[in-house]
């Protein structure tokens, strides 16, 4: 008997006190990628945010895939993401209302110092895949359907390497979906999919002392930001076809009448205002500026 | 000899399970254990089976000391067998029970198929040669241990209870099947029962064990008898419809309860019936039914209402010898009965 | 409702369209998890036996550890042995990290004690009298130590099945030891944890109800091999 009375006391408790913050209804439920809020930059914004607006914006980090099917599902409120195309589509299909461009990071191309494929210097991305796949080196591929995974899709398209297509049918509401990836032919002594997030694949690539593509930001933090640093190097940089712009995307409310739209709008407003680009552009990680603001002018900050 | 056993002990915890200053059996004999539960026969079986330890004193098996720990354990146990009281069969067949002892020393499949055969029949149990072990009765599971225990031909098989929750037609066919092993086989056989029966039919030896001591390394004389009337220190039991014994009291007991009454045969003194006094303290009187000289001792059944025996060194029944059927007098020691 | 349609139609269409891809997840998870099994039953089963045969001062110990053992959680497991056989670990110069052998060596370490605790109680439940029988019957201590391993042999495989469904089932040291390299490593849980994150859930619930079709199809495999009289035994 006293130990229920204990237990119900005790979660009356609780009750009381996340009664005000469920009261309030201030809340924002937003879908983002792991890499984004691993950047840090979110610790930055939100609080200024919620200073600016009293609104308080819950974050579910997932691999793109799945923070865009959040928004698909209706499971949030609004999706902060970096894979412009599927967030176009996004927005075409009806599930977004618009997108807001918002700022960009770049990718690059990671390998071991030692450089056995000699890429190191090189700008134009794509030629360096191709003497990643001529060499003897592993390239190590999230293969995770992530933002990354897609733009690393995108540069073997634009090498003159010979690929194969792999399709798998499955069904969804009934219908029978064929989802595809691309991956170099013939390449299975050297290109290995994983599957997993980008600090794991770094560290894969490290252990393996291989290549891998990575967002800078997520790379910053393995290379300064730990102990042990990873020894992997930046070894192609810079290539117009490297960069990586991040957008915001309210959900629909005609999609969804539960979604907070007002309060979405109000985040992409204010992520997209002089303030919210200023934070983003005066933002450093381990000393190095990370992110780019789209949305206004530099000379204007 | 095949086991001298001198000052052993087995110490469990507090209690002394066995302590046993002397014991020396001969091969080739049927040796039966008697005594009341608890009294430590088990133990001494599991001993003498070289499964169990002795906390002290030592046991020379065919003059040779035994010692507990080695190789050499493994060289004895393959000669000695026990059949437990409740056995227990491996998972599997029958046979593949019966099998396994004669596996582990390495006989050709032929031999073995045969060994297996001869001895479910002559426990009777050749239909059941591809039954389920486990699905047996417990008749049927002491008839198969039995068949596994005499399939490996031991020099000496123990069994503990073979005719316990047996019902009384295989009781026989377990006795017989003992008896015939130690005449044809000369195995040697050492039982513990409860039975004195068998025992008196059986046994050459018998070994009264009473909380783990020998009470009489002879014959028997066990009786059940119940309390009549007390008066000091003096107990009067009854036996049988009327015989009577006096004894000194040696525990606390009440009127009409049941105790068993063990006499030693070599306590008891014999005279011709003329010569004795009717109303002498247990004086019983009775007829000699029976005579064997056994060695240098001879033994007499006397029937007084109920068989007792009576063992009189030779020189002395030469003295004044007794014949069949004559009428003698009993007379027992006050101190020489034992109480249990 | 419609996510588990979707996913069994799902599962349907790629098992018989024969998916490569799909037979080599599974075809990885069956070889790692069988040789972990395998290699965890020459460790568990001796250890377990050992235990519950013998006293030695500190047996209760040794019980609740192993018992403190099972609750021992993947990640850690997974954690330890990334230190040791990382590039910068003891055994980094083996090239374990992200191969099979890596996930072999955690599963192992994650099933030797579901392995031994459940050998102890198989054994332990068998009666006292099969070890005096076998003795009495002329048996040494081996072969006697293995008339009681024939008899507690429904524990026994029990044990095995338990411990193969553990390391088939879990995820953590696949992916943390493994790294889900797809071909290579890439086992039926990670690649559902993949899919979960690529937001492709059907074709991780899909994958879940293949899994879950092999573990029946081992099961009954075992059953079959046991006998068919034997089941009402177990």
């Amino acid at each position: 008997m006293t130990v229920t009375k204990v237990i119900l006391a005790g979660m009356t408790v609780l009750l009381l006190a996340a009664g005000p913050a469920l009261a309030e209804d201030r809340v924002l439920t937003m879908s983002t990628t792991t890499s984004t809020q691993a950047s840090g930059l979110l610790d930055i914004l939100l609080p200024e945010f919620r200073k600016d607006t009293g609104i308080e914006i819950k974050v579910v980090a997932k691999g793109t895939g799945a923070a865009i099917r959040d928004g698909m599902d209706g499971n949030v409120d609004v999706i902060f993401v970096h894979a412009k195309g599927r967030e176009e589509k996004f927005v075409e299909e009806g599930y977004g209302t618009r997108r807001y461009a918002v700022m960009h990071n770049d990718f690059i191309i990671l390998g071991p110092p030692a450089d056995p494929a000699g890429i190191k210097g090189m700008e134009d991305a794509s030629a360096a895949l191709e003497k990643i796949a001529a060499g003897d080196a592993q390239f190590i591929s999230r293969g995770d359907d992530s933002g990354t995974h897609t733009k690393e899709q995108f540069l073997w398209k634009s090498t003159d390497l010979k690929l194969i297509q792999q399709t798998q049918t499955i069904v969804k509401k009934g219908q029978e979906v064929v989802v595809t990836s691309i991956t170099p032919a013939d390449s299975d002594d050297w290109y290995i999919s994983i599957g997993q997030g980008m600090g794991k694949t770094i560290t894969y690539t490290d252990e393996k002392e291989a290549y891998t593509l990575a967002d800078r930001g997520t790379f910053i933090k393995y290379k300064y930001g730990k102990t042990p640093a990873v020894d992997l190097e930046v070894l192609s940089e810079g290539d117009e076809a490297l960069s990586n712009p991040y957008g915001v995307i309210p959900v629909n409310p005609k999609k969804y009448p539960h979604v907070r739209y007002d309060m979405a709008r109000d985040f992409a407003e204010w992520i997209t205002s002089k303030r919210g680009q200023k934070l983003i552009n005066d933002y450093r990680l381990e000393g190095k500026q990370l992110f780019y603001a789209d949305a206004i002018d530099v000379d204007q900050l | 000899m095949l086991y001298n056993i001198r000052n052993l002990k087995r110490v469990h915890g507090d209690s002394t399970i066995l302590d046993i200053d002397a014991l020396d059996l001969d091969s080739g004999r049927i040796c039966t254990l008697i005594g009341p539960n608890g009294a430590g026969k088990t133990t001494l079986l599991n001993i003498l089976a070289f499964l169990d330890m002795p906390t002290s004193g030592e046991i020379c098996f065919m003059d040779e000391p035994v010692r507990f720990n080695g190789t050499r354990l493994h060289q004895l146990r393959q000669k000695v067998t026990l059949v437990a009281q409740y056995p227990i069969l491996f998972t599997g067949s029958v046979r593949r029970n019966i099998e396994y002892g004669l596996k582990l020393r390495r006989l050709a499949v032929p031999e073995r198929r045969e060994m297996v055969e001869r001895v479910l029949d002559m426990v009777g149990m050749s239909r059941f040669i591809e039954a389920d072990a486990h699905k047996l009765s417990g008749g049927e599971t002491k008839r198969v241990a039995l068949a596994r225990a005499l399939a490996i031909e031991p020099q000496v098989l123990l069994c503990d209870e073979p005719t316990a929750n047996v019902d009384t037609e295989n009781q026989e066919i377990i006795l017989e099947i003992l008896k015939r092993c130690n005449r044809e086989q000369n195995v040697s056989l050492i039982f513990a029962t409860h039975y004195l029966s068998q025992s008196t039919r059986l046994a050459d030896t018998t070994i009264i064990l009473q909380n783990g001591r020998l009470t009489l390394n002879t014959r028997e004389n066990v009786f059940q008898a119940t309390l009549m009337e007390k008066y000091g220190e003096r107990r009067i039991y009854r036996l049988g419809s009327r015989l009577t014994l006096e004894v000194e009291a040696q525990r606390s007991a009440r009127c009409g309860q049941r105790c068993t009454v063990t006499i030693a045969p070599e306590k008891i003194s014999l005279h011709r019936a003329e010569t004795v006094d009717e109303k002498a303290a247990n004086c019983w009187f009775g007829t000699i039914k029976r005579l064997e000289k056994l060695n240098v001792d001879v033994k007499m059944t006397v029937d007084c209402g109920i068989e007792v025996q009576v063992l009189q060194p030779l020189s002395e029944y030469q003295g004044k010898p007794l014949f069949l059927g004559e009428k003698v007098a009993l007379t027992i020691a006050v101190d020489d009965v034992v109480l249990s | 409702m419609e996510l588990l349609l979707d996913s069994l139609y799902s599962a349907f269409l790629l098992f018989i369209s024969f998916d490569p891809e799909l037979f080599e997840i599974v075809g990885v998870s069956l070889t790692v998890s069988s040789l972990s099994t395998l290699v965890a039953s020459l460790i568990g089963l001796p250890c377990g036996f050992f235990i519950a045969f013998t006293t030695f001062p500190g047996k209760r110990f040794v019980i609740t550890v192993l018992n403190t053992l099972l609750a021992l959680p993947t990640v850690v497991i997974g954690l330890v042995v990334y230190s040791f056989i990382s590039r910068r670990g003891i055994f980094g110069p083996l090239e374990l990290l992200y191969t099979q052998k890596a996930i072999i060596i955690g599963q192992v370490i994650l099933i030797v004690p579901v392995i031994a605790t459940l050998t102890i109680a198989a054994i332990s439940r068998i009666d006292k009298r099969y070890r005096s029988t076998a003795l009495t019957l002329g048996a040494n201590e081996l072969q006697m130590a293995l008339v009681i391993f024939r008899e507690a042999k429904y524990g026994v495989i029990a044990a095995l099945i338990a411990a193969f469904g553990r390391a088939i089932a879990e995820v953590g040291i696949a992916m943390m030891l493994g790294g889900n390299a797809k071909g290579f490593t890439r086992t039926m849980t990670t690649a559902m944890a993949l899919e979960y994150d690529k937001g492709e859930f059907v074709l991780a619930v899909a994958l879940g109800c293949i899994l879950l079709a092999f573990a029946f199809f081992i099961n009954m495999l075992f059953h079959f091999f046991q006998g068919r009289t034997d089941i009402d035994a177990v």
